[in-house]
């Protein structure tokens, strides 16, 4: 063995190496999406359709995809989301009954997401019988989204003072009133910010809608329920697999841009809407 | 301060050799001066007991005297501070070994979750031991931090089931199975009950008589029935120093009169 | 007016019984989704168990001799997993007791800013990243027909759930209290001794919390492993040759699922994987909520 001070040294080097690694790992990722997104993106592949299975136009209709199948999930999410936290929050009165309540939710948010797809391929599209639909895939995005949108809104009603609940009792109101009138209206933000974080996961989602709402080409504006759309993962997945054209990668690249940039809009979002509906909600 | 003042603990302690000695010592964090201008020596025995208000500075100084704030962001240190000849704050002062070199106990009393044993012995690195060697390092310690009695027929079993009281002895002995050349305590009895209290003050007299001890305190009393010196900081600077007598009755400045003689007398 | 025109009688109780309905039914379904999914696959698992049953355990995976070995996949999930745990795991750990130890506050935000951007990255562009460069660089430097093998797998896997590891061990590092660190010091410790005595048993519920979560990410993960892995669905040879082609239970579910004819044997073979990956995942989560959420050490001592 060394002696302690050569230790020191050793360790000193080998967490500076690894440090040096990790940055370097970081660096290159943001490095390559940036340069090659930027490489590819235009204001003409944005608004464009795409053609000859993407390899040549834009990607018009997988971003407007992907923000119809997102939005809605969202306000499929946010409803169930806020009601099951005025339940664990305000009904639930056993510490045990709350416990077993949040593994379900933590348990539902380490589903890989391909057994959602999966789930919603037997469930909606075989026994239900929709056949391929975004709107299918908007309510499997939407059950992704919940365990995100609810534990962010029980966060927010636990941080609400418990003297606003007894006054609340004291002067007569139910517990629904109470729920309706204090609750809710002051631990909104937590619901805005955790749907918000849970469309910036939503909308770089793959494997769950694969199967279930999407085509690989062709797909414009769904005119009812019961159609595909395109999206940008999917369109991203189908480039990647023709990677050896360096067209098909090139767009692949854009289109990869595009997600995140709007992964990063959400993500944003939720951020500012943290600061500014907490500051709201405490007045 | 005046260069009279220091002087006194110098005569005071007819000095043998002495333990710490500052010259213009100062510590800032950042933009704020916390401890300025102290120039002092301690002497090689005796318990030195530090006084003064809150936020005085007392337990930065102390903890500069071991190092133990390197790396604090924005520190930076004035003027000099050597321990026994060597100044510390020098670059090749190694740091570790100085902080083998002198003890030192907290307020609050935090052994770490493993057998009582295993805590007092847990300061002892890069030195073989045999089983028999560990024994006796850790039955001396024990006894010398006054805590044998209370634990040798349970030194395997974890530390923090331990009362505070004995946790905070524990926390000495621990740092007394080094066998430090110095031992630095800040309010070492603050978070104790007043029967430990006393224990550890009977401790800090006892260790006087072999190395140097120096001790923070709020309680005056205790300061008195400890001390053989009094430092009294007050917003970072060092306004006397002194034997116990003479700054408990004899000081001539008004200000140590009013803290430590007049605050005394109202307790 | 008088206060006797005032009607003081208190909103009707059906709407209160309303609200209370649509609170607890949204509390069931938030609840009861994980049920509903396991349900959903075992009613699925039929044909496959009670027709090849044996062939399940097998390592020949052939639909059209009705040969359904899930072997090979079970044994790529792992091998890619641990691959991928070998590499992010002391790595992520290294890195986060640098970032926490020197306590930097800019460093430290500046990280924590760069990971949650890469922690939102989709998996898809993962893959697309594993397609154009990290497959290409393990053919080029290794010198292989092709770069899609379990190695490339594992090394992408990795890279993506390297912020997970560093994230939640460098907030576990942070956490643990200075007053440790600070008399550990005093006793003379060095920066390492007192990492690897103090530091890290005192944080080390929560780094495995963080590590069993990355394993459970890791399993699940499908887009980046299923466009790398070379989708062979053999028992590498040797059995630990990590450059070979291999499949995972997603990537296999990923390629297959939309070929397979719904209630056949293929099919159901399938679900019967995504099943035990399920239970796999979900046995995960549980244990690393339980040592989240373990009674909390003794109080006394800090
Ligand atoms: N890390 C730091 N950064 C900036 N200022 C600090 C830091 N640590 C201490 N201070 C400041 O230094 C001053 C002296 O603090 P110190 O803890 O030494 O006082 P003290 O005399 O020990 O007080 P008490 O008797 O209450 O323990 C205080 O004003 C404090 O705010
Ligand atoms: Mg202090």
């Amino acid at each position: 063995m060394f002696s302690r001070a050569t230790n020191e040294h050793i360790f000193a080097a080998a967490t500076r190496i690894a440090l040096f690694i990790s940055v370097s790992i970081l660096a290159f990722l943001l490095g390559a999406i940036i340069l090659r997104g930027i490489q590819a993106i235009s204001l003409d592949f944005l608004f464009t359709p795409s053609r000859s299975f993407g390899s040549s136009g834009g990607i018009a209709y997988q971003i407007l995809g992907s923000l119809l199948i997102v939005l809605t999930a969202g306000i499929i999410a946010a409803p169930i989301a806020l009601g099951a936290s005025v339940y664990r929050s305000e009904y639930m009165k056993s510490q045990r009954a709350r416990r077993v309540f949040d593994l379900m939710l933590y348990g539902l948010n380490g589903v890989p997401s391909i057994i959602f797809g999966l789930f919603g391929l037997i469930l909606f599209v075989n026994i239900f019988g929709t056949g391929l639909s975004w709107f299918v895939g908007a309510i499997i995005l939407a059950t992704m989204m919940l365990p995100t949108a609810t534990l962010a809104t029980v966060n927010a009603m636990r941080g609400i003072d418990k003297s606003y609940r007894e006054n609340a009792f004291a002067l007569g109101l139910t517990r629904e009133q109470t729920a309706l009138r204090i609750i809710i209206p002051q631990s909104l933000h937590g619901l805005v910010t955790g749907v918000l974080i849970g469309l910036a996961r939503a909308i770089g989602e793959t494997a769950p809608i694969m199967f279930i709402a999407t085509a690989f080409s062709g797909a414009t504006v769904p005119a009812s329920l019961h159609e595909p759309v395109a999206t940008l993962p999917t369109h991203i997945l189908a480039l990647a697999q023709q990677a050896a054209d360096p067209a098909a990668l090139k767009n692949a690249w854009g289109a990869s841009f595009t997600l995140i940039a709007l992964v990063a809009l959400f993500s944003l979002a939720a951020f500012f809407a943290r600061a500014r509906l907490t500051a709201y909600s405490r007045r | 301060m005046s260069t009279a003042q220091h002087l006194q603990l110098v005569t005071d302690t007819a000095v043998q050799e002495t333990s710490v000695s500052m010259d213009d010592f100062g510590v800032w964090f950042g933009d704020s001066c916390i401890i300025s201008g102290v120039t002092a020596k301690l002497p090689a025995r005796g318990v030195s007991v530090l006084v003064g208000p809150s936020g005085a500075g007392k337990s930065t100084l102390l903890r500069a005297i071991n190092r133990i704030s390197d790396d604090t962001a924005g520190l930076a240190i004035k003027g000099s501070l050597s321990f026994q000849t060597e100044d510390i704050y020098a670059g090749c002062c190694d740091v570790t070994e100085l902080r083998a070199r002198i003890g030192m106990v907290f307020q609050k009393p935090c052994v770490f979750p493993r057998s009582i044993a295993q805590n007092v012995l847990f300061g002892l690195r890069g030195v073989k031991l045999t089983q028999a060697q560990k024994r006796d390092i850790v039955e001396s310690a024990l006894r010398s931090a006054a805590l044998w009695d209370d634990v040798h027929a349970r030194l395997g079993e974890r530390a923090d089931t331990l009362s505070l009281g004995q946790q905070q002895r524990l926390c000495i002995a621990r740092a007394l199975a080094l066998k430090p050349d110095m031992l630095l305590m800040d309010e070492p009895t603050a978070s104790v009950d007043p029967v430990s209290a006393r224990t550890i003050e009977a401790l800090m007299r006892d260790l006087g008589k072999t190395i140097p001890v120096l001790t923070v305190t709020h309680n005056l009393a205790q300061a008195k029935r400890v001390a053989d010196y009094v430092m009294f900081l007050c917003d970072g600077q060092l306004v006397e120093a002194g034997a116990k007598d003479h700054m408990f009755s004899k000081s001539a400045l008004e200000k140590t009169q009013t803290y430590l003689c007049e605050e005394f007398c109202d307790c | 007016m008088s206060l006797a025109a005032i009607d003081f009688t208190r909103v009707a109780a059906p709407k209160g019984r309303l609200m209370r309905g649509y609170f607890s039914a949204s509390a069931f379904i938030c609840a009861s989704i994980v049920g509903l999914i396991i349900l959903t696959l075992i009613g699925q698992t039929g044909p496959v168990l009670s027709g090849h049953f044996s062939s399940l355990w097998g390592t020949v995976w052939n639909p059209n001799t009705d040969q359904y070995g899930i072997i090979p996949m079970l044994y790529g999930s792992i091998i890619v997993m641990l691959v991928a745990m070998a590499i992010a795991l002391p790595l992520g750990v290294l890195t986060a007791i640098y970032i926490a130890e020197t306590r930097s506050a800019k460093m430290r935000g500046i990280m924590k800013s760069a990971l949650e951007v890469l922690a939102g990255i989709p998996s898809i562009v993962y893959g697309l990243i594993g397609v154009a460069y990290i497959s290409v660089w393990v053919a080029k430097g290794l010198d292989l027909q092709t770069g899609r093998l379990i190695l490339t797998a594992g090394l992408i896997l990795a890279v993506m759930i390297l912020p997970t590891i560093l994230t939640l061990t460098e907030d576990a590092i942070s956490n643990v209290p200075e007053i440790y660190r600070e008399n550990a010091r005093a006793l003379g410790l060095y920066r390492h001794e007192v990492i690897k005595d103090v530091v890290l048993p005192h944080a080390k519920r929560d780094i495995l919390a963080a590590a069993l979560l990355a394993l459970g990410r890791a399993l699940g993960e499908t887009m980046a492993v299923m466009l790398v892995i070379g989708s062979l669905d053999r028992l590498p040879s040797p059995i630990f040759n990590l450059l070979s082609s291999g499949q995972t239970i997603t990537s296999k579910l990923g390629r297959e699922i939309g070929e397979s004819a719904f209630g056949s044997a293929h099919f159901s073979a399938l679900v019967l994987m995504g099943l035990i990956l399920v239970l796999i995942t979900l046995a995960l989560t549980a244990a690393a909520q339980w040592l989240i959420h373990r009674a909390p050490r003794e109080a006394n001592h800090v």
